[in-house]
């Protein structure tokens, strides 16, 4: 149970730790060994683990900087989960480490291929020049991919759904 | 997999333009840290838990054996591993057997509270034991201890740097509950509304449903008949679709109560009678007592006396078999009051020679006593009709809530 869990989630806790509350990345391995030690003394019975594990980091990250609070001052998304904006912010950043959870799924060729319309905004023939191919086949490629992404993605998130 | 639509994929694709995401699968692809030292914790948690699990087995079979036993008090269980234990047991016990879950919570408490630092590396451990213990005497009826057992689960948690919100809103969600039978209604609300909220963070659905009962409960309390009906009605239907029949069956019983203010008797039989079914299924012995006196209440409702005292004679002497002493006091009184009603008042001296109450604070004992000695003397002089025992029901039945109020006779 602890390998399953682990290999799915640890190194999605250590980019939340790292970027969503800015723990440094020298203490962010610490960090999630010791969530998963705590978890294992208490053995939460929850539904959705990752939804838990995530709750669980932004708890063991607000006590970090509370314990640091004289080298930063304690944001937004450190304070406590109990008010719909917070929890709201919450689900956001769920949402988007799932994506960047399925992209990192995914082959680099779709990877590649995604990450140059999407986020560089190139035109399929541009991308077609570069991979020396047709923009037709891109387009094509462009479709089979975010299928691939979207099952992906619906996979890991299938738990909340 | 679930279909999408439209604005499915554009949310999709408005997110692959997002650049954080893109950043974060790079790092997603490192490989996870080393295991090895957590496997080593998991290994041993594991022998120690199994361990305490087969020596603690056998005496868990009755309370007596549990008392007798003397867990507290032996060597062998100062551990973290047999609060965890007995916690789990406590929980599984509640609501068949809440005084040997009393026992077992307890026992778990005392020996939590009672380990060095060393011997209970996570405080979370003795905080869940306390939330426990304060859901069994919350069931019972011991409010006021419930509350301070809650207050010291938060005070544990605030030790233990990996507590969660979500063990604190399990606590939270128990003292809502204390809040709406002590009637402190607002208060019910804001507790379980931000409860909620976290268990639905924590990706809990069973408790965030909990939770959200709470409401529906006390827009009943609040007589918001129809409006409570509706929330629960919503609740049921979310609970059905997640086969989660222990809230579905709450839902019910709740929704059924409403139909009985609202008139609409059909109704409240038919999600009391699914309800009843529920608790079969479940084993819940507590709560089908509870749905067979609101029976008992429909069947008075619908002017069908002799039902309504066979429903709630049974529910009363249920609770006094389970030990749930107040409860069994309130049904006493209902009973006395149907059968008056029944025109069969020769039931009705010995019913209500023996109503006892327990509360442990002394003031609280005391303003009941004071009712019981009056309904007593109606009862001696021959004088007892339905509205003196509906008048001592309802002071006994708020006192909790009102501890100050004095009792004032008809």
């Amino acid at each position: 149970m602890l390998d399953v869990l682990y290999r799915e989630h640890a190194a999605l806790l250590c980019a939340t730790a790292r970027h969503r509350y800015g723990i440094p990345y020298e203490d962010v391995r610490a960090l999630v060994h010791d969530i998963f030690a705590s978890l294992l003394e208490r053995r939460p019975q929850v539904d959705d683990m990752r939804a838990f594990l995530l709750g669980a980091v932004q708890n063991a990250a607000r006590y970090y900087w509370r314990k640091r609070r004289r080298e930063a001052p304690l944001l937004d998304e450190h304070e406590d989960t109990a008010d719909e904006r917070t929890a709201a912010g919450i689900e956001r950043w769920s949402t988007r480490i799932s994506l960047a959870a399925a992209l990192a799924q995914l082959g680099p060729k779709c990877r590649e291929t995604l990450r140059r319309y999407y986020l560089d905004e190139e035109k399929p023939g541009d991308i077609a020049h570069h991979l020396d191919t047709s923009a037709a086949y891109v387009m094509q490629l462009l479709s089979s991919c975010r299928k691939r992404a979207r099952e992906i993605y619906c996979r890991i998130t299938r738990a909340q759904a | 997999m679930n279909e999408w639509d439209e604005e499915d994929w554009k949310r999709f694709e408005d997110a692959l333009r997002d650049r954080e995401p893109w950043e974060l699968a790079a790092e997603l692809e490192l490989p996870p840290p080393d295991t090895t030292a957590l496997r080593e914790l998991a290994g041993r948690l594991d022998q120690e838990r199994t361990a305490a699990q087969q020596r603690l087995e056998p005496l868990l079979t009755s309370l007596e054996t549990f008392e007798r036993a003397g867990v507290e008090r032996d060597p062998a269980f100062r551990s973290a591993s047999a609060v965890s234990v007995l916690t789990s047991a406590a929980m599984a016990l509640y609501e068949r057997e809440p005084a040997f879950a009393l026992a077992v919570a307890t026992a778990a408490v005392n020996i939590g509270a009672s380990l060095p630092e060393h011997l209970l590396p996570v405080p979370a451990v003795l905080g869940l034991a306390r939330v426990e213990r304060g859901k069994v005497l919350f069931l019972i009826g011991r409010y006021r201890e419930a509350e301070e057992e809650l207050r010291l689960a938060d005070e544990t948690f605030d030790l233990d740097p990996f507590a969660t919100d979500w063990e604190r809103a399990r606590g939270a969600l128990i003292r809502a509950n204390v809040y709406v039978e002590t009637l402190r209604l607002d208060e019910a609300v804001s507790v379980a509304r931000a409860a909620a909220l976290v268990f639905r963070v924590f990706g809990d659905p069973s408790r965030f449903l909990a939770a959200r009962l709470v409401e529906g409960g006390v827009l009943l309390l609040q007589r918001e008949y129809r409006t409570a009906a509706d929330v629960l009605e919503g609740l049921a239907e979310e609970a059905r679709r997640r086969d989660d029949r222990l809230h579905l069956a709450r839902a019910l019983q709740t929704a059924g109560n409403c139909y009985i203010e609202l008139g609409e008797h059909e109704q409240a039989a038919r999600r009391f009678t699914e309800a009843l079914a529920l608790w079969d299924e479940l084993g819940l012995n507590v709560e089908r007592v509870r749905t067979s006196w609101s029976l008992g209440v429909l069947d008075r409702a619908m002017g069908d006396l002799d039902a309504a005292a066979g429903r709630i004679d049974g529910a009363r002497r249920s609770f006094e078999a389970l030990g749930i002493v107040n409860d069994a006091a309130i049904a006493r009184l209902e009973l006395a009051e149907v059968l008056l009603l029944a025109q069969r008042p020769d039931e009705v001296p010995d019913l209500l020679r023996n109503v006892v109450v327990s509360f442990t604070s002394e003031g609280l004992m005391q303003n009941a006593k004071i009712a019981l000695a009056y309904l007593r003397e109606a009862v001696e002089a021959g004088a007892i009709e339905a509205r003196i025992v509906r008048h001592v029901r309802d002071y006994l039945q708020e006192l909790p809530a009102r501890p100050e109020s004095v009792f004032l006779p008809l």
